[in-house]
């Protein structure tokens, strides 16, 4: 997710050749590194619980500013998102076949059974005590009146749940990130962007890289000016993104590209310019060096679209002009993407050595990248993505399961009540039935009273045969 | 000899548009190629006021605002100005589900083959004689409409905003017509209307609709509740810390809306400054949300079993929380697009009787008739009183309420005071 300008932490300073010059603040040292060690570790302690528990303010705390803190969430937005339950993973699977077999399979078609029944028995609403007037409902669905009200509200936004649909990426990894992201947002909101005495070489790629993304160039010399669109608000993100691309593209054939540039940015009141300094290019790419194109692919899209409506495309979206992303293996601009639900996926022709040499170094990075080969068409692509890509939900329960396991590691003991609250569950006899079967070295679960770590349950233990000794004494 | 001179000086200098007898027929004015090949007819017999309304807005050559309450019929009064000018016509609306809308409305009353009405916006690109697109479409710098000779703006409150205010000008049309229930603004823009799209040519206020039967009678009620005690102090502390943060620190001490954007500003990279931010937001949501609107909802509801209700808020959780408490069907712009269908499907079929909904049945959606609404929460902009208070006003026998719910002694009765004294001058 592109940064906002707003979002981006930048001083912008008057020199004395009286330009005002903007110098972007990116995460830098030790410091930063801590700072999102910190922030990982309450993600990861997040993970399994609601969007209601999730406090901003802390993320803000650590980094002691909003604007880091928002930056580094939307890094971290790759790995954590938020995610609503599903029918299956709150009920056993008895009672999911029965609310199926009335057409029920997701909270919007229950609201509207619940919603038929209450305007067909009264006056279109429930009159009287709630809890009460709940009961004929939930046993004509033969569910608990507890969940009922838990299936209701199961895909409200503050009932999603942290989940984490990627490795845990490095504090490292989250910084370059964060840096690749605060520069393309400078690049992306430039009303233009001028990069001087290029070399001949550099001046057709150049053009040639502007012709394909529709980007203006005009010339002084050897002087190239990439010119920006502003849309009807003024602002130049819109179009922005096609003058970053261009330039990544061109600069993984001509890496010199930039070592004398400037852009000139838009503030809400004023200018500035910003002047990409030597570490430009380690920043862009993560310090690899390296920009991976993918090569040219015919426009799938309308085939895409044919093969939707003929046949379907088993969930998946094709999106064009993917977004540049900074990975392990580099910056990776993508031709097209495909996406469904959690997956991402890469379409990475393979028409020559290079390419797939390319692929070669993405896979080992773990990116999903699915080869093209020339004739591939969308059905083949469908086939091939459904075939590697299975569509298996992340365990969402599960991760919240290790997630209280290791808070109360930290913690010794934790209340039924929050228990509950963390796993989502409506009764107490489901936490039973799930954590009953937990390793003993990850904790045990006492009904009626909460999880407990093993250090927590030696003590206990040992308490308990003290005070047994001393009544036998006594 | 005098005579000659003034018809000359009639034709040539005072119209230059063209000739005199070209006044009687709108069309003339236009060049052949912004003239529809087809005469369109409107099926229905317009109301009086409608026809007023059409003639007050050629008289201002075809430029300019007409303001009708919701349930009036604006949209005959655009059917009518095609009829009249059968132009080539771009309406612009405000959100995608009324392309749809328009275009039926369209063909239905005035009989244009489906062919030539076309749909830009939503993921259609179809440009026609006839073509209705979204404000935000218009207004991309790629879309191009040449040769229109009639503009019509829905929710023509919406044009002043920075991005839309492009579009007259780019597109050109000869005529131009706005419509709105009202063009008041809260950053007070609605001035521009005058200059993008013509003066207010027209305006009916819901009480003389109502006192002539073409909009149902209503009244207004206030009905005051209070914070629960606990409510009260939590919303005085939050109130204090508030006030505290404003009278200890210099630059932001001077009241009203500058001062408020300076705490924002300084919110960004003050903890302090964004405390202060999060009591004011944590006492106006107590205020609006007090627990006894939510008991009150239920009296009301049940004083009115019998009647098709709507009950607005402010805030999405309010309406989910009035939606669990009631097993209330509720529309918020997080609903599914099937659920919402359904909804105001089985609400307009009468299967429904009752919907609680947020800001977004507003405006710029097809809501079907009711004859209470409800407001537990507000904001102070008087468009959006009159628009809530427009889902009850399509003709029917009985009188509409409208229900205003305010917490005593709070923020919220200032709010609700702002909103109202203008709303009852226009509905009085």
């Amino acid at each position: 997710m592109p940064f906002r300008l707003a979002d981006v932490k930048k001083i912008v300073r008057k020199r004395s050749d009286g330009e005002r010059y903007l110098h972007p603040q990116l995460l830098e040292g030790v410091g930063a590194l801590t700072q999102v060690s910190l922030a990982l570790a309450y993600f990861n302690n997040r993970l399994g619980r609601r969007r209601s528990d999730f406090d901003t303010e802390t993320l803000v705390q650590i980094f002691g500013d909003a604007r880091l803190a928002r930056g580094v969430v939307s890094c971290l937005a790759a790995t954590y998102q938020w995610r609503n339950h599903t029918f299956a993973e709150v009920l056993e699977a008895q009672n999911v076949a029965r609310l199926l077999s009335r057409g029920i399979a997701t909270s919007s078609d229950l609201r509207l059974h619940l919603f038929d029944a209450v305007n067909a028995s009264g006056s279109g609403f429930l009159a009287g005590a709630r809890g009460e007037a709940l009961q004929p409902l939930a046993r004509r669905l033969r569910l608990t009146p507890a969940k009922l009200d838990q299936l209701v509200a199961l895909d409200a936004d503050e009932n999603a749940v942290l989940v984490r649909v990627r490795e845990v990426p490095t504090p490292a990894q989250i910084v370059a990130q964060y840096s690749f992201a605060v520069i393309d947002a400078i690049v992306r909101h430039s009303s233009h962007l001028e990069l001087r005495r290029l070399t001949a070489d550099e001046r057709s790629i150049l053009a040639a890289r502007c012709a394909d993304h529709g980007v203006p160039l005009t010339w002084a010399g050897t002087d190239a000016r990439l010119h920006n669109v502003a849309d009807s608000f003024g602002s130049y993100a819109r179009t922005g993104f096609r003058l970053s691309r261009s330039l990544y593209i061109a600069l993984s054939s001509a890496p010199g590209l930039a070592r004398d540039a400037a852009a000139l940015v838009r503030l809400p009141a004023s200018h500035a310019l910003y002047k990409p300094d030597k570490t430009f290019r380690d920043t862009v790419t993560g310090g690899t060096g390296r920009i991976l194109v993918a090569g040219p692919l015919p426009d799938l899209r309308q085939e895409w679209e044919r093969l939707r409506a003929q046949r379907g495309v088993a969930g998946w979206r094709l999106v064009s002009s993917g977004e540049p992303t900074l990975t392990r293996a580099g910056l990776v601009v993508p031709a097209f993407s495909c996406q469904r639900g959690d997956e991402r996926v890469m379409l990475w022709p393979v028409s020559n050595a290079e390419q797939g040499a390319h692929l070669e170094v993405l896979q080992q990075a773990g990116i999903a990248t699915l080869p093209i080969t020339p004739g591939d068409g969308a059905a083949t692509i469908v086939a091939a993505l459904s075939d590697r890509w299975g569509g298996d939900r992340v365990d969402a329960a599960g991760q919240a399961v290790e997630a209280l396991v290791g808070e109360a590691a930290a913690r010794g003991f934790i209340p039924e009540a929050e228990v509950l609250s963390a796993l989502n569950y409506a009764t107490p006899a489901e936490a039973a039935a799930r954590l009953r079967d937990l390793p003993a070295d990850h904790g045990t679960y006492i009904a009626g009273l909460g999880l407990c770590s093993p250090d927590f349950v030696a003590t206990m233990r040992r308490g308990l045969r003290r005070a047994q000794r001393r009544s036998s004494a006594a | 000899m005098i005579d000659d001179a003034e018809a000359l000086l009639e034709d040539e200098v005072l119209d230059p548009l063209g000739p005199v007898d070209g006044d009687d027929d709108p069309g003339a004015l236009l060049r052949p190629e912004q003239k529809l090949d087809l005469s369109p007819v409107l099926s229905i017999k317009p109301r009086p006021y409608q026809r007023e309304a059409l003639a007050r807005w050629l008289e201002a050559d075809g430029r300019g605002v007409v303001v009708l309450p919701t349930g009036a019929g604006k949209t005959v009064v655009a059917m009518m100005a095609i009829e009249a000018t059968a132009a080539r016509t771009l309406v612009v609306v405000p959100t995608i589900e009324l392309l749809e809308q328009w275009r039926s409305a369209i063909i239905e009353k005035l009989g244009i083959p489906l062919e030539c009405v076309g749909i830009v916006g939503g993921g259609q690109r179809d440009v026609r004689p006839v073509t209705v697109t979204t404000y935000q479409s218009a207004m991309s710098p790629s879309r191009r409409y040449p040769d229109i000779g009639l503009l019509i703006f829905d929710e023509v409150h919406h044009l002043p905003a920075a991005g839309y205010r492009s579009i007259p000008r780019k597109v050109n049309g000869q005529y131009v017509l706005g419509l709105s229930a009202t063009t008041e603004r809260q950053d007070g823009r609605e001035r521009d209307l005058d200059r993008l799209v013509g003066p207010e040519v027209y305006h009916k206020l819901p009480a003389e609709l109502s006192r002539d039967k073409h909009i149902a009678e209503f009244v207004e009620k206030r009905l005051y509740v209070d914070l629960a005690p606990e409510e009260r102090a939590r919303y005085e502390e939050m109130l204090a810390g508030y006030r505290w943060y404003l009278a200890s620190r210099r630059g932001v001490t001077a009241p009203g809306p500058a001062a408020f954007q300076e705490l924002i500003r300084r919110s960004a990279s003050d903890p302090a400054a964004r405390q202060a931010l999060r009591a004011h937001h944590q006492a106006r949501l107590i205020s609006l949300n007090a627990s006894a609107k939510i008991e009150l909802v239920g009296e009301l509801l049940t004083r009115h079993s019998a009647d098709k209700v709507i009950v607005f808020s402010e805030f999405n959780a309010i309406v989910d929380a009035i939606s669990r408490r009631y097993f209330l069907p509720a529309i918020t712009y997080r609903t599914a697009a099937r659920e919402r269908r359904l909804i105001l499907e089985r609400f307009r079929a009468g299967r429904y009787t009752k919907l609680v909904t947020g800001r977004v049945l507003n405006e710029g959606v097809d809501v079907p008739d009711a004859n209470v609404a409800i407001v537990v929460s507000g904001s102070a902009a008087t468009r959006e009183y009159i628009q809530r208070l427009g889902r009850v006003l399509r003709p029917k026998p009985d009188q509409a309420i409208l229900y205003e719910l305010i917490t005593r002694h709070t923020g919220e009765s200032r709010t609700a005071a702002r909103r109202r004294p203008r709303a009852s001058r226009q509905a009085s």
